[in-house]
């Protein structure tokens, strides 16, 4: 027994918790650490043909300076993320405040319906929405030629088809936004609802002066979220534009990324975007976050 | 035997009595007995040892089976694979005809067919950068084919056939102009699959209306002029419109066809940019003026193609520009609006007398050099791609005319096809074959549409002039590839020989 104890006593001391962490940082050393160390060492190469590897230093990044196409890219994603906020996250709240109200019949059967799209795969959706844009058959056009609004190419026509993008990440991502704002609404406290009706405000002045203080941080966290994912667009363009057409109207940064490392085989050049686009959305994340900061003060 | 979990053993409970040695005098237990006695003291010794292990047995058992899974991954990988060829393709047509070729085949069970989809080329840019995994034979789609090319000659993954090729013939057995595709600096890496002749898929009824038959549109002039006589204005999305020739304004695909067709490329055979000649420039000017003329000889091409052919089926569209494989695609999603109603004639030529088709797309088959036996794989490329009664039924399902002529004198070719009502389209198609434009291949070539396709609406918007278009095009091409040449004289600078990846 004493033997058992002290051989026991020996196994726990040095090394037990690493033991017990292991797996995680091995997974984590694996798919993580690696890659990224990877990635820093791929973009300061460069790659030509499956065979030929080159260090070449900074000239990833300084050639990445003067390439319009990737600042165009980036200009476009940012066109996306700006757009996609300003129609996702008021329709999404107004979803919300639907469902979150007791006068709706059927509220939990319209929180399904309105998070179902969020499970449809982004392949799944471009290949459908494909047929519903259709310039001369797609019931999109068919409804508006019904109230006299003229056919428009949403697919083809360069100035419409960024909007497009925008329109369909409406369907896809109003209802897992919806989510969140439902979760900031349940938490305000009814009795601040109470409180300001007792005071004489409004339904517009609860809002503006309960509602939207309330969910802020929810809003505050869906803007950070909603500009990275935005950010990381690159399934939808992929398939229903059919690769970020036309021309380049709708390719996004990680279209052209994609581009670039995998189509003309340049992985160090990809690898150098990628780390741009981390840098970019650092800097963008951070001023956001002093921004919603401010605001909430 | 009692589990890990049994009541009283005790996570890190005390030692379980050990069975109680038999007595001085007793008969030790016999056969299966004494191994039943013996197994329970080393299962017993088993159980004191998981106690002393701090976390628990159910850890001690987790981490035993991630041993012993990890381990056996290990030595199935180390251990030699049955020897196989493998081939890779990306359409399950093809995976289906390959198998069906092999099934009567002595080679059938030691070839190994794969379909990875589009998947297929991220995995072999992987396999070829890590020479791991690698295929024996792998398709390839000419747009996809340029990234794999790229770099000295003799880095190419793929094995040079030119010898094999010549040597037996195969490059007059099969139309010479197909390899220029799959070839650099003279040198063929992959097989033709396919010639992917262009005819106008047309209304011959509608055309008749005009005073027209096939016979008058042999030149573009002339199809020019008819098609203007044909157009009506009309809406997007209204039924009125219509033009002579549907083309694409957003993409740079119509206007290669056409350039083909002319003689003219991207590349020439050296591998040098000409995409900004005088010849490719008058084509592209053209190719706007179809759009702008007064009145329009051409329209957009709609959102899909089956938006295209129900526009034709509506006679919305004269003609409509179809490679062989796009007659199958008809045959297929569009049979109930285009069955019986239409016709093929060969493509309108430049001058009288000219060449009356082009291509689209393509395919070919590559032996990686890292392949186990090079000689095998060339010997199962051959029967995959070669095979008559392969040819004739791919021709029969897909109509896609091989790029082996010595198949042309096929029955198959001259049979009436319905759809078509009852011509014999497989016999203009072999006879459009021999005309097909030789398409100079590029390991830029990837690069070249997709720089021509950002400027291409812009073009066809009237927002830039074509030889600015052009020129933008040639220039981004000159200048990947000058980068491309200064890191490799770079490296080579240094004394570094640019091979494998580090």
């Amino acid at each position: 027994m004493a033997r058992t104890a002290a051989r026991r006593a020996q196994l726990l001391v040095p090394g037990a918790p690493w033991l017990f962490l292991a797996p995680f940082l091995l997974l984590f050393a694996t798919f993580t650490v690696y890659p990224l160390l990877h990635s820093v060492y791929l973009s300061l190469r460069q790659m030509i043909g499956a065979g030929v590897d080159v260090y070449v230093g900074a000239g990833n990044f300084s050639e990445l300076l003067r390439d319009r196409v990737f600042w165009q890219s980036v200009l476009r994603t940012a066109y996306f993320a700006a757009g996609s906020l300003l129609v996702q996250l008021p329709v999404a709240l107004g979803l919300a405040l639907l469902v979150h109200g007791k006068r709706l019949p059927g509220r939990a059967f319209f929180r399904t319906a309105f998070f179902l799209p969020v499970l449809v795969g982004p392949v799944f959706i471009g290949v459908a929405f494909k047929r519903i844009y259709g310039v001369q058959e797609g019931a999109l056009n068919q409804v508006l030629g019904w109230v006299g609004i003229p056919a428009l190419d949403w697919l083809r026509d360069p100035d419409v088809v960024l909007n497009t993008l925008i329109l369909t990440g409406l369907w896809m991502y109003a209802g897992f936004h919806m989510v969140y704002f439902l979760a900031g609404l349940q938490g305000i406290p009814v009795e601040l609802y109470e409180a300001a009706t007792v005071d004489g405000a409004g339904p517009w002045a609860r809002f503006r002066h309960v509602t939207l203080p309330g969910i802020w941080p929810v809003a505050a966290f869906l803007l950070t979220a909603s500009t990275i994912g935005s950010f990381g667009l690159f399934d939808l363009p992929w398939v229903l534009t059919e690769r970020g057409g036309p021309g380049r109207a709708s390719t996004t940064v990680m279209v052209y990324l994609y581009e670039k490392g995998f189509l003309a085989g340049d992985l160090g050049y990809a690898a150098a975007m990628g780390w741009v686009i981390t840098l970019l959305l650092l800097v963008i994340a951070l001023v956001q976050l002093r921004l919603s900061r401010a605001w909430a003060e | 035997m009692t589990g890990l979990h049994s009541p009283g053993a005790g996570r890190r409970g005390a030692p379980q009595e050990r069975p109680p040695a038999p007595h001085v005098g007793e008969v030790p237990p016999a056969g299966i007995a004494r191994y039943r006695r013996e197994a329970m003291r080393v299962w017993q010794r088993l159980r004191e040892r998981a106690d002393e292990f701090p976390p628990g047995r159910v850890p001690l058992l987790l981490l035993a089976l991630a041993a012993a899974s990890g381990a056996g991954v290990l030595v199935r990988s180390a251990l030699p694979q049955r020897a196989a060829l493998t081939v890779w393709t990306f359409t399950h047509i093809a995976h289906e005809e390959f198998k069906q070729r092999l099934a009567d085949h002595p080679w059938r069970d030691q070839v190994r067919v794969l379909n990875l989809g589009t998947a297929m080329f991220d995995r072999l840019a992987l396999a070829l950068m890590t020479q791991t995994e690698l295929p024996d034979l792998v398709e390839i789609e000419q747009s996809m084919v340029g990234r794999y090319l790229r770099g000295p000659l003799a880095h190419i993954p793929f094995v040079d056939l030119t010898g094999r090729i010549d040597s037996e013939g195969w490059n007059q057995k099969l139309i010479p102009a197909r390899f220029a595709r799959y070839s650099v600096a003279g040198r063929v890496f992959g097989i033709p699959h396919d010639m992917h002749p262009m005819v106008l898929v047309y209304r011959p009824d509608v055309l008749a209306a005009l005073g027209r038959q096939p016979a008058d549109l042999a030149t573009w002039d002339a199809f020019v002029a008819a098609a203007q006589e044909f157009y009506r204005p009309g809406r997007l999305g209204a039924a009125q419109w219509r033009y002579g020739l549907a083309l694409s304004a957003v993409e740079g695909y119509d206007f290669l066809a056409l350039l083909w067709q002319r003689g003219g490329d991207v590349f020439d055979a050296s591998g040098n940019v000409v995409i900004d000649s005088p010849l490719a420039l008058d084509t592209l000017e053209f190719y706007v003026r179809l759009f702008h003329s007064d009145p329009p000889v051409a329209g957009p091409k709609l959102s899909s193609w089956i938006e295209d052919y129900a526009a034709l089926a509506r006679g919305q569209f004269l003609a409509y520009a179809a490679p062989d494989w796009m007659l199958a695609g008809m045959q297929l999603d569009a049979r109930a609006l285009l069955e019986g109603k239409v016709r093929c004639m060969p493509l309108p030529a430049w001058t009288p007398g000219g060449r009356r088709t082009s291509t689209s797309g393509g395919t070919a088959l590559f032996i990686p050099r890292g392949c186990a036996d090079a000689d095998r794989a060339w010997e199962l490329a051959k029967l995959l791609y070669f095979d008559r009664q392969s040819l004739v039924n791919r021709f029969r399902t897909q109509s896609i005319v091989p790029a082996l002529r010595t198949v042309f004198d096929d029955p198959v070719f001259d049979e009436p096809c319905a759809f078509f009502q009852g011509q014999r389209v497989g016999r203009l198609l072999t006879e459009l074959a021999e005309e097909v434009p030789p398409v100079n291949g590029s390991p830029y070539a990837s690069e070249a549409f997709s720089l021509l396709n950002a400027v291409f609406a812009d073009v066809v918007q009237r927002r830039i002039a074509p030889h600015q278009a052009l020129a933008q095009v040639a220039a981004g091409l000159r200048a990947t590839m000058a980068r491309d040449r200064e890191a490799l004289a770079a490296a080579q600078a240094a004394r570094r020989d640019p091979g494998r990846v580090e």
